[in-house]
Parts: structure tokens; sequence; C-alpha cells
């Protein structure tokens, strides 16, 4: 009996002492939760969302079973080639298994890509990458520290949507583009001040306290019901004209803002004072643009990692500012108007932020053998061309200058800036047949006539000289082989301004015409000069 | 008949006062009136028509079946173990009458939901078509594919049996004429072996195109009386090699098909002349389900019945076109409209309710009530796995299956010869792809499902209701 005793109080001691010890390592124990990111930090704050809290309450152990059985089915449905319940079933798994991150990044992988492609028409296309997209984005709400679902997310923004592997990728950028506009208002929105806009209704009202005229406007007009107004803003694009005309200019820009936000978190999942950090990261991004949302999710991704440490996410930043180096800023024949006959050309400004990880990356222990250096040298190369191309010849000559100190680049220390870029034209000058130069001249000389249509004349004259120097080069080359002789440079550039004239909205046509009227006159203006001038000379005993 | 009635009426009351029924019909409520809400397309007015059809019919058909299943089970059994069977059974009342007047309350009371659930949907469909601002394009579209009921044709399915003991035969008279030894084909196994590799080589390859060739499939069976103001559409799905394979993409073909006019002749008659109409080559999306009116004159392309089409590989980029066995091409006729083929789903689900309440009244008329709830639904589930195995595992009879395999194909086999499979009864997803729920179909699905697999079992359960002993009621009581 004593022995019974004396165990009983020794198993309670040992208790206490052990419960007494946990509030030494409790705390410690939070933290390392929290550091790591071991609980869904969104589900810990607003609760899981009720679909899946339901779901998970009422089904029990039997959620997998039957998502099995849906998996099973849209696999089968799949295969047969009807494709119109794969949204639902989709959904349907999702929600039973909302923790399968993997199954989620697949189905809206397989939608985006293999369903997509089934599709002849580009809206049909477009419409499956979208329902992919918005499937991995509610993968990401369900997974918020996952990164697999944000490196495929990102993936399909940038590979999908920014490559131009599809046949309907320009009908895909387009569309992205109509739907950002229309919801952003204009082309380049002041990130700032959406960064300031309230987020949620209470801050709109904390904004708006009872009894000021902006309330009571907005009061006037809702009937209490925002929700209305929401909707109806969304449908319009702005703000009533009845209620605007009520408001102060500084309150409907508040109430303008504020609803853009929440119809932004609400359609693409995208908060606006991450894109904020993002311009400030690695500079001023279009944000109509696939690459820009790429970078915004493998960055979102990136930032929920517990040491902010993951090669595949930081791989698609890499890529993807690369591709908006190349081809991140959209130029649209008229102002904030998204027009199929956009074009794409270079955003110079991330050069250094792309500049800037290359190095992280190769600095980094973890990828000293990696093939990064030879891609950095590659990336160099091209920016330098880039920079130079489009009128940035100081930023183009500090990369120039990375070639020869940070490379072994042979040409690039026995070479001038200029000597450089031409050089790497005249690799395909020399080295290629008369069809491919043709090709490159027409397309040098596109882009030239493209930008003066849209507005951007330095960078036209830029192109027009550069493929003036690869015209010269290539006459000098083949000079007297009439089989492979070019038209001339003037009637070259003529035809290519006429057909863009003929094939191009009137605004870029027109702007186009005025530039060669301009031309015209400046070069008769000087051929008068020079007339007289010889004139003059003749004169002269 | 006095006794018969008030049996059905008193169980259509009790019905109504279970906990479970009321619950289900909730289920049911929910499934007519909020699931429309909640359910998403792929965004195309056909796709959400479609799936609207396909959930909406399909649930609440799914829960009258669950719904008629535990009344029937809780009615006749638990009147048993509750004593209440002897306020019956000591009036002048067959038992036989007894099991049959519950049989037939459970069954009107589900055929009665069943009715009100459909019309239900049809009207929210109607007000959701006539709401709907579909471009006219997308309502053609909705009507020639979905709003419709069109009979499938498939093609003619080649004997492969036969085709592969020619090939076997040949081989083996090539070996012989070559001086080879065919002791191989002495052995009946191997001889076997052969056989079965020559026939799935068969099938494999039947419907494999490559550059430049074409293939022909031949239909019977068509309507004569068709004008030529009726379409014939034509259903495919093609793939690039297999359909598993990573190349699907659009590919290029042209549709060939054999035509079929009078010309004049010598003697002043006329004669039929056969030939071969060629489409312009285009663009043909691979792994998906095509559909396209056939572009010729109807009166033109069937003749006696019968037609034939090709299609001819044009695509240089690609290896092999697969049309895979026994997924088309199909030719697709109109026959009646929706209405009538959304009456003809409802009276397949209708013959479900009866056919699964009678196979339930008559567990439960043997046993106790779990034992027969679990009982029916093992029934169901069997059905539902037999069927998958079944149609999954078309080859598995094939020597090279595992024995697992083997086993289970033919236990499936088997199975489906004795038990009723409960998807049979749910075709809402023909209805949405507006294919035509024949009354041969319905005919068949009565005569097999209820005549020959459940009425026997209700025989039955009704003799071993009539010699149960039910004292044990009694000393529950």
């Amino acid at each position: 009996m004593k022995n019974r005793y004396a165990m009983f109080f020794s198993l309670l001691a040992g208790t206490i002492i052990l419960l007494f010890a946990n509030v030494f390592v409790q705390e410690r124990m939070a933290e390392v939760v929290k550091e790591d990111k071991l609980v869904d930090e969104n589900f810990a704050a607003e609760g899981t969302p009720p679909v899946v809290a339901v779901s998970t309450m009422a089904l029990g152990g039997f959620r997998g079973l039957i998502a099995d059985i849906l998996w099973i089915r849209a696999g089968d449905l799949q295969q047969q080639g009807k494709y119109y319940e794969l949204v639902q079933l989709s959904d349907w798994i999702l929600k039973l298994q909302p923790k399968f991150a993997a199954a989620a990044a697949h189905m809206g992988w397989n939608m985006a890509y293999n369903v997509s492609v089934a599709c002849k028409r580009p809206e049909d296309r477009w419409r499956w990458v979208h329902r992919g997209i918005e499937l991995m984005q509610e993968a990401v709400t369900m997974n918020p520290n996952d990164p697999e679902v944000y490196k495929e997310l990102a993936w399909i923004y940038q590979h999908k949507l920014g490559n131009v592997l599809d046949d309907a990728q320009r009908y895909y950028k387009e569309t992205m583009a109509r739907q950002l506009m229309f919801l952003y208002g204009k082309h380049y929105p002041d990130w700032k001040a959406w960064v300031d806009a309230p987020a949620t209704e209470a801050e709109l009202k904390e904004r708006f306290p009872v009894g000021t005229d902006a309330r009571n406007a907005i009061e006037a007009y809702t009937q209490g019901d925002l929700a209305r107004l929401f909707g109806e803003f969304q449908m319009n694009g702005g703000l009533p004209k009845e209620l605007a005309e009520k408001l102060s200019p500084a309150d409907a820009a508040v109430l303008d803002l504020h609803f853009r936000r929440r119809w932004l978190k609400k359609d693409w999942n995208v908060e606006p004072e991450l894109i904020a950090t993002i311009n400030e990261t690695y500079g001023e991004l279009d944000w109509l643009l696939p690459e820009s949302y790429a970078i915004y999710w493998a960055y979102d991704g990136l930032s929920r990692t517990p040491d902010r440490e993951d090669l595949p996410l930081t791989r698609l930043i890499l890529q993807s500012l690369v591709a908006s180096f190349n081809y991140g800023r959209m130029l649209l024949p008229k102002e904030n108007e998204v027009s199929d006959f956009f074009l794409l050309v270079p955003n110079t400004g991330v050069v250094d932020a792309a500049r800037k990880i290359y190095k992280d990356i190769m600095a980094s222990d973890q990828y000293a053998h990696s093939p990064f250096e030879a891609l950095y040298e590659n990336f160099l190369i091209d920016a330098t061309v880039t920079l130079y191309t489009y009128s940035q010849k100081d930023q183009a000559a500090k990369f120039f200058n990375e070639i020869k100190t940070e490379t072994k680049n042979k040409n690039a220390k026995t070479m001038t800036l200029d000597q450089f870029v031409l050089n790497e034209w005249e690799d395909d000058i020399t080295s290629g047949d008369f069809k491919q130069i043709g090709n490159e001249l027409e397309g040098l000389l596109f882009t030239s006539c493209l930008l003066i249509g849209f507005g951007d004349r330095e960078a036209a004259a830029d192109h027009l000289a550069l493929a003036l120097r690869v015209y010269n080069t290539y006459a000098k080359a083949h000079k007297g082989v009439d089989r492979v002789s070019l038209p001339s440079f003037e009637e070259m550039k003529s035809q290519t301004a006429q057909a863009i004239i003929e094939n191009y909205p009137p605004e870029i046509a027109n702007r186009l015409r005025a530039e060669l009227a301009e031309d015209q006159r400046r070069k008769e203006e000087s051929d008068a000069r020079n007339a007289a001038q010889a004139g003059q000379e003749a004169a002269v005993p | 008949m006095t006794a018969y009635l008030a049996i059905v009426k008193l169980t259509c009351r009790s019905a109504i006062r279970s906990h479970i029924f009321r619950l289900l019909l909730i289920l049911l409520l929910l499934s007519i009136f909020l699931l429309p809400q909640t359910l998403i397309g792929d965004g195309t007015p056909r796709g959400d028509v479609q799936i609207f059809l396909q959930y909406c019919l399909g649930f609440a058909g799914f829960i009258l079946c669950v719904s008629s299943v535990w009344l029937a089970c809780s009615e006749v059994s638990s009147d048993i173990e509750t004593a209440q069977l002897h306020m019956i059974a000591v009036k002048p009342v067959r038992r036989v009458v007894v099991l049959l007047g519950k049989y037939t309350g459970v069954v009107l009371i589900h055929l009665a939901l069943l009715l009100i659930a459909a019309t239900v949907i049809y009207v929210f469909l109607s007000v959701r078509l006539n709401s709907s601002k579909f471009s006219e394009a997308d309502r053609a579209l909705l009507e020639e594919q979905v709003l419709t009921a069109r009979a499938v044709y498939a093609p003619e399915r080649p004997d492969f049996n036969a085709l592969a003991q020619q090939e076997l035969d040949r081989r083996i008279a090539a070996a012989r004429e070559r001086g080879q030894s065919v002791e191989q084909y002495q052995d009946d196994q191997r001889r076997r072996e052969e056989f079965y590799e020559i026939r799935r080589e068969l099938i494999a390859t039947r419907g494999l195109i490559e550059e430049g060739d074409a293939v022909f499939w031949q239909y019977s069976g068509l309507p004569d009386d068709l004008d030529d103001e009726d379409i014939v559409f034509l259903r495919y799905t093609v793939y690039v090699n297999r359909y598993y394979t990573q190349d699907q993409n659009a590919v290029r073909g042209q549709w060939l098909f054999t035509v079929h006019y009078a010309r004049p002749d010598d003697d002043g008659g006329e004669t039929v002349v056969s030939d071969l109409a060629a489409m312009p080559e285009d663009d043909v999306l691979t792994s998906t389900r095509n559909e396209m009116p056939v572009p010729i004159r109807t009166s033109f392309f069937i003749r006696d019945g019968r037609a034939e089409l090709g299609f001819l590989n044009k695509d240089t980029k690609t290896a092999e076109l697969n049309f895979e066995e026994g997924k088309g091409p199909f030719l697709l006729v109109r026959e009646t409209g929706f209405f009538s083929n959304y009456c003809r789903t409802i009276l397949v689900l209708a013959t479900g309710i009866v056919s699964i309440t009678l196979l339930a009244a008559s567990v439960a008329a043997c046993l106790s009530l779990p034992i027969a709830i679990f009982f029916t639904a093992a029934y169901m589930l069997t059905g539902g796995l037999a069927n998958y195995i079944v149609t999954s595992l078309p080859d598995a009879i094939d020597y090279q299956a595992e024995f697992a395999g083997q086993f289970g194909y033919k236990f499936g086999k088997v199975m489906l010869t004795m038990i009723v499979p409960l998807q049979d009864f749910f075709v809402s997803g023909r209805l949405a792809s507006g294919e035509l729920v024949s009354f041969g179909f319905i005919g068949g699905l009565f005569a097999m499902d209820v005549l020959v697999r459940t009425v026997p079992v209700f025989l039955f359960g009704a003799w071993i209701y009539t010699r149960r002993e039910l004292a044990l009621a009694s000393k529950r009581g």
C-alpha cells in the first residue's frame, strides 16, 4: 500500500515538474513554429475557410476517398475529351484536400497547359488558362507557406502567358492587359496611393467617419449597401458619376482606390503593398504583363519560406526579370487603352536588379558550381546590346565595362562599345544567309518604324542607326555579288513604313506618316541647302 | 384490395414521419435548389448547361435511391422488430399483400418526389436558358449539341477474332512454306498467346494512320427516312500516337465521305454511282472531343441505312494519328427533342427506384434493419465496382493479364450477370451530351434489371416473409 502511494506521488511530482518546465520551453517552441512557418498564418488569423472546415468535420476520413474518386473521374473524363466537369471536380478536390498542394498544382497546370491546347479559339484557350490560374490562387490561399504552389503559379504566368510558345500567346497578353487596365484605370497606377487607400470596408468607414460629407454622400447613394456600389464599380470600371459629383475630388479618389484594391484582391489575389515593395526592390515593372505577376508570386512564395531561400523561386524571379528586361514594357497606340496592336519593348529599369540577383546567386556557396557564370556573361552581353539599342548608352557602357572586368570575353577587352555592339550583330551578319539578314534588317526597321508610331523617337533613331550600320556592313561584305544584294536602305525603310501605315491603327499610322513627312521635309531642305551651297561654290571663281 | 391500399397509405404516412427520410428530403431540396447555384462549369453556355443537367439530375436521383433503400428496409423490417406487424398480421391480410403494399407505398412516394424534382430542375433550366444572354453562335451550339436527342451510331467493328485467326493461319502457312519449324504453334498455350498478341495488335492499329494514309469506317442501321435538312453530326476524338503521350496538338487532316448519287445511263434509266468526296484540308485538335456537321447532303451520304467515311492524315510534323478503337468516330442523328429525352431520362431513374426498392424490400423481408441496409448498400457497391472492373479491364481476359486482373475481370462479369449496377440508371450524362435515351434501352433495362434480376429476388424475399417466424417480434413486443 505504502509503495502504491509512493508511486502515485512520485508520478504526480514528475508531472508537475514537467508541466512547470514546459513554461520555459513553450515560448521558444511558439517562436520556432512562427519562424519556421509551421502553421498557416492566414488560417491562424482568419480561421479555416468555412467550406474546408465543414467538409473536414462532416466527411472526416472519407474526404480522401471521395477526393480519389473525383480524381479518377476527372482523369477518365479528360481521357474522353470531356472537359466541362473538370473545373467543378478540381474545385471539389481542392476543397476536400486543401493541404494537398501538389494535387492542386497539377490540376491548375493541367487546365492551363493540357486542356487549353485542346481548344481552337484563343478565347477558349484563355478561359482554361485563367481557370488554372484561379485554382492555383485558391490553392495559395489554402497553402500560404508551400513554395511549390507559388512556383507553379509563377511558372504559368512566366511560361504560358509570358513566353511565345503558345499560338494564342498574344491574345493571352492582350486579354490580361485589357482586364488589368480596366481594373487599374490607367497603365501605370500610383501604387503608393493604392497602399494608402483603405483596404477593407472597416478601414473605409474609419477614413470617412459618421457625419462627414463623404460618409453622408456614400450612405445616401448606397442606402447602406456598399456591396451593391462595389458591384456597380466593377461593372463600370469607376465610380458612378452621380456619386462622384457629390464627393470632393480627394474623397472620390480615396473611394475609387479602395474599390480598386479590393477588386484586385478579389479577382487576382494580389496586394498593392507587395507590388510597391517589388517595384522598390527590382525597379518599376509594367503590371499589365504576365512577367510582373510571375515575379509577384515567386517573390511572395520566397518571402514565406523560413530563410527566404528557395532555388526554384529565385530562378523564377531571375528568369522573369530577364524576360521583363527584354520585353517588359507594353507600348500602346493610345494611352491607357489596350489594343491588339501592342508592342513589347525592353524594360531597361530592371536590368540592375537582374544583375544583382545573378551576382547574389554566384556569390552563394550553394551555386558555386552551377553554369551561372556563362549565363551571367550572356546576360551582360544581351544587356549591353539592348541598352545600346534603346538609347541608354551610359548604362550600356557600364555593363560593357563589367563584361571587360568580370568575364573572360576576349572581344570586349579589345573593342570599344560601338564596335562590340556592332560585332554582336556582325556575328549574325557574316554567318547568316541572305534571307536571314534580310529578316533581321526588316526586324530592326520594323521596330524602328513602330517605335516612331508609338512615340518613342529616341529608341527609333537608335534602331534606325543600327539598321543602317548592319546594312552597310552586309553591303560591304557582299559587294559585287548581285545574287545576294539587298534593295537600297531607303527603299527598305519606305516599304516597311508603308506596310505599317496600311496595317496598323490610325494613331500609329498618323504618327508615322507625320514623321515620314517631317523626314522628307528635312531631306528636301537639306538637299536645297546642299544645292545652294554647291551653286555658291560653283559661282566662286 | 382495400387492405392493400390501406397499407400503401399507412406506409406513405409512416415514411413522412421518419426522421431519416426527412433528412434525405432536405438533402434532396438542397440538391435541387442550392446545387445549381454552386456549380462551376467550364465557362461556356454549353458546358454550364451540361454540368447543370448532369449534376442536378444525378444528385437528385442518387438521394432518392438512398432514401428508397432506407425507407424500404425500415418499413419492412422495423415493423417486425417493433412488433407493429402484429397489428396487421392479426387481420385477414396475406403477408405478400403486406409486403407489396409497403413496397408500393415506398415506390409511390419516391416517384412523386422524383416527379417534383424533375419538374423543378426543368423549370430552373428553362429560366436559365431564357434569362441568359447567349450569343447566336453559343445558342446554336447549345441547341445542336445539348438540347437535342441524337441517336449515336458507332462504326462497324471488324471481327477481330476472325481476323486474328486468319492472320495466325497465314503465319503458320508461311512458316511451313519457308520450311521453318511450326513446333511453337503445336502447343495450345503458345498458339493462344500468339492469337491474342495478333488480336491485340489488330485492335491497337485499327485506327492508326501514318502520314499520307487514310482509314475508313462503315456504318449500318442508319435511318433511311432522313431529309436533306436533317443534319448528321460527326463526333470524334483523335490522338497523336496514344492518348497519354505529351505530343497532343493541332494536326492537319482531311475528312473523306463516300457519296452516292444517281447518274442517267444509256438505257434512259439511272445508275447509282459511289464516289469519294474530300473535304478541304483542315486543322484538327487532338485529345479533345470534336464535333462537326457532316458537310454532305444526307441523301448523298446515307444509302440503304449505310454510310462510309474516312480520314486522311496530312500532318507532316507528327508520326501517327490514332482513332482508338471503340472511340468512334460516331455519327449522330437527331431522333427527337430535348423534352422527350428529358422525360425518358426521368423514366430511367424511375425504373432504377422501382428496381432498388424491390431489392431493398426483399432483403428487409429476410433480415433485420441494419443488416438489410448494409446488404443492399454492399449489393449496389459491388454492382458499381464490377462495372468499373469490367469496363476498365477490357483486355484482361487475354492471356497476358495477371492473375488478379483476370480474376477481377471474370468476377466482375459474373457479378454483372446477377447484380443490378446502380449506374445503369444514371443516364443524365447522355442527356447532357444530347444523346438519345431510346425506348429500346429503357425496355432493355426494365427487362434485365427489373424483371430478370430483381423480381426473382423479390419473390424469394416474399416467400421468406410468408414463412418467417414472427414470434421474435412478439417476444420483443
